[in-house]
């Protein structure tokens, strides 16, 4: 019995050093280069160097342009096809003109390098949706998707800004995603907002209501990136021309007193969140983003950049 | 001391099985990693070391479409296209990029706008196709095979077959002088006002052209049974034509048609032996064989452009249709069965309210008789026009309906000598005023 107990209390003892020394250690070979997850090697071409230069090097940004379903997020469903290779630099070169430069002059170079979205992603055609189009996408502050690429004309103004508010109204999602917008701001139209049924209203009667376009009623941060967003690409002229005369037409809501609530939200957050002046200083005659970006929309138009 | 045993004893159990430990490398010596690459190089090689390039055969929902391709070892690659629908792309090369992807299977991917992805386009302007789908193509490829030189694929998304194989330096030459549209061209334009033929021993067999399909059919020994079949076809900047699969004709296969640029014409490719296509005002196959209730085809589509003369009462009707509804006008004839079993006819017309297209179809009871090429058509009815747009053109069209033209009146089936887009058409003709036709491509 004695030596029955020895044996149990030796085995015992030295059991639990047996478990931990009986171990497996994996290491990944270092010229191990698992298929997929490193990319794929393309021989670099003229694009691929100019993107480098102009927005990887600067920005840290890839403009991915060949084709990768995997980048297409929820558009994989429907059909869409790539970008044309001579398509890619003169949409870039005027996009980098008309988004990145206002901002660098209006905020400075570093405001981009931190807030651009880091991935650019292109293709060519829109995404049709029972009738109507998507012509780009955002992505949590990373990425944004930038479809119908291959109808881009730059000297074509209604094609040119139909690309840019694209950029911008999802660039701007990225800053309320970054810093939030003042929370007063979702006050201003409540009870107006419509979100399965802003297609059905027409602009006009959305002016109306105190919003800057139909697709603004969808919600209050579409609400706010639509402001911010068109009136830096069709201009603040455009905004008083169009929008506040049609509002000032309204019956059924102060549309007026609504929309300069809201532009002021805006302002005031480019302002003090991001120390940018979003409209020239009528006193001091500092020019504001929308001046900047106005000048340079109109240059590209008359001098379509190439490179 | 037997104590000291048990612990001693203990102790090189220890040893034993801690000496398990062992250090797993995981090389993959010549892996699956190693593999796919030396795949990817080996593909991109052969790619780019074709000097006469490679022909492409890509399957769509309209048949198969023919492209000639140079690939280099950067990733480009120069495309010339078969797609007629755009003339002006005739030995137009176009460059764009590709790559050879390490994916779920190894992949040859068009990355960047080609003539593949015109066909892909989701504007159907663009593409030709429906629904924003382009031609239920794809321009990404998985590779199943290299064998002899010979690429075989399958799409990524709709899995539609597809084919490269090396060009010869005559194809080349061929493909660069416009050969791709200009063999299309050919086969659509080869006697089209003719009904082509050929004999084999005493069988009669109907061929026809069109664009990427080509209908043979024969009647059998017996005098009744049909044979028939509509077979995709490949052709060649040659002007060959290659059927996708073979035609059994009386035990003999019938693989293509051979052109012969000496007497500009093709002649079947037949077992071993080649046979002449001869040319004839009447088809060897009466049009009642493959058109009419539970025939080949049971469908018949009109356009306002297959008309243009205005010499029947038939057609000033379908003109006032579609000067009153539509800017393209479109009307169709099928024979089904209804849900009793019984034979009826539809006719349809497309009334176009500025935004959509909406059918608007009209039923008849039909007199079909046993021969089948001719029926009597009986009064219409309709029972499901939730718009009420049946009862409009009833209004709008009085005294010139068409819909009421055809009740109580009985009609042949013939072949037509128009063609429509390379198709051969048929048409429907009043028995007792033969100058009432109603003209159409069938389905």
């Amino acid at each position: 019995m004695k030596i029955k107990s020895n044996i149990i209390k030796g085995l015992l003892l030295v059991l639990p050093l047996c478990f931990s020394a009986c171990r497996e250690v994996e290491v990944i070979a270092d010229d191990l280069n698992i298929p997929g997850l490193g990319g794929t090697n393309e021989v670099p071409n003229e694009v691929d160097y100019w993107l480098f230069d102009n927005f990887t090097e600067p920005y840290n940004i890839e403009v991915v342009y060949r084709w990768d379903p995997s980048q297409m997020s929820n558009s994989v469903a429907a059909k869409l096809v790539p970008i044309e290779y001579n398509a890619i630099k003169p949409m870039m070169a005027a996009m980098r003109d008309v988004w990145f430069e206002p901002f660098n002059k209006a905020a400075g170079v570093d405001f981009m390098k931190l807030l651009a979205p880091k991935k650019v992603v292109l293709a060519g055609s829109p995404e049709y949706h029972n009738g109507t189009i998507k012509l780009g996408q955002a992505e949590g502050g990373r990425k944004i998707l930038l479809l119908n690429a291959n109808n881009f004309n730059a000297k074509d103004e209604e094609a040119l800004k139909s690309a840019l508010h694209t950029v911008v109204h999802e660039f701007s999602h990225i800053l309320h995603q970054t810093i939030m917008f003042d929370k007063s701001y979702q006050a201003i139209s409540a009870g107006n907002y419509n979100s399965t049924g802003w297609q059905e209203v027409k602009n006009e009667e959305a002016y109306k209501l105190g919003f800057i376009s139909n697709y603004a009623m969808s919600g209050k941060d579409e609400d706010f990136v639509e402001m911010l967003s068109l009136i830096l690409v069709y201009g603040y002229d455009w905004y008083e021309k169009t929008i506040m005369k049609a509002a000032a037409e309204s019956t059924k809501v102060d549309a007026v007193s609504a929309l300069q609530r809201k532009l002021a939200v805006v302002e005031t957050y480019m302002k003090n969140v991001w120390g940018i002046r979003f409209l020239d200083d009528t006193v001091t005659g500092e020019k504001g983003l929308e001046s900047y970006m106005q000048e340079a929309v109109n240059t590209v138009i008359k001098t379509p950049p190439t490179e | 001391m037997r104590f000291l045993k048990y612990i001693f004893a203990g102790i090189s159990l220890m040893f034993m099985l801690s000496s398990c430990e062992k250090e797993v490398i995981i090389d993959l010596e010549d892996s699956v990693n190693v593999k796919v690459q030396q795949t990817i190089d080996s593909y991109i090689s052969t790619l780019a070391g074709a000097p006469n390039g490679w022909l492409v055969d890509v399957m769509t929902s309209d048949g198969y479409y023919q492209f000639f391709m140079e690939f280099t070892d950067d990733n480009f690659v120069t495309m010339y296209t078969d797609n007629i629908n755009h003339p002006d792309l005739n030995a137009v090369p176009k460059k764009s990029t590709y790559n050879i992807r390490s994916l779920q299977r190894i992949t040859l991917a068009f990355d960047t706008y080609s003539y593949l992805a015109i066909i892909n386009d989701p504007d159907n302007s663009i593409s030709g196709g429906s629904g924003n789908q382009g031609l239920a193509t794809d321009f990404d490829f998985e590779i199943d095979s290299l064998v002899n030189d010979v690429f075989t694929m399958t799409g990524r998304i709709n899995r539609v077959n597809a084919k490269m194989r090396k060009a010869t330096s005559a194809e080349k030459k061929a493909v660069l002088n416009g050969g791709l549209m200009n063999a299309l061209r050919n086969v659509i334009n080869y006697k089209a006002d003719k009904f082509c033929y050929f004999r084999s021993g005493d069988i009669d067999v109907s061929v026809i052209f069109n664009q990427r399909t080509i209908d043979i059919a024969y009647i059998g020994k017996d005098g009744k049974t049909l044979f028939e079949s509509s077979v995709d076809a490949h052709i060649r900047p040659s002007y060959d034509i290659e059927l996708t699969e073979s035609f059994d004709v009386a035990g003999k296969s019938l693989s293509g048609f051979k052109w012969s640029a000496a007497k500009r014409e093709f002649s079947a490719l037949l077992g071993s032996s080649t046979f002449e296509l001869g040319a004839s005002d009447k088809s060897v196959i009466p049009f009642y064989k493959l058109f009419g209730l539970d025939r080949k085809y049971t469908q018949m589509t009109t356009l306002k452009s297959l008309f243009d003369e205005n010499n029947s009462n038939l057609i000033y009707r379908l003109i006032t249709i579609s000067s009153n509804m539509a800017n393209t006008a479109e009307a169709s004839i099928a024979f089904v069965f209804d849900e009793a079993g019984a034979p009826i006819m539809k006719f349809t017309v497309y009334v176009n309210t500025g935004v959509y297209s909406i059918p608007v179809t009209y039923s008849y009871s039909l007199t079909y008789n046993e021969e089948g090429d001719e029926f009597t058509v009986g009064e219409a009815y309709y029972n499901n026009d939730p718009y009420g747009y049946c009862e409009y053109l009833d209004i709008l069209l009085t005294g010139y309906s068409i819909i009421r033209y055809w009740e109580n009146k009985t009609f042949t089936v013939d072949w037509s000598t128009k063609t429509y887009n390379g198709w051969k058409m048929g048409t429907i003709i009043e028995k007792t005023n033969t100058n009432n036709q109603f003209p159409g491509v069938f389905f």
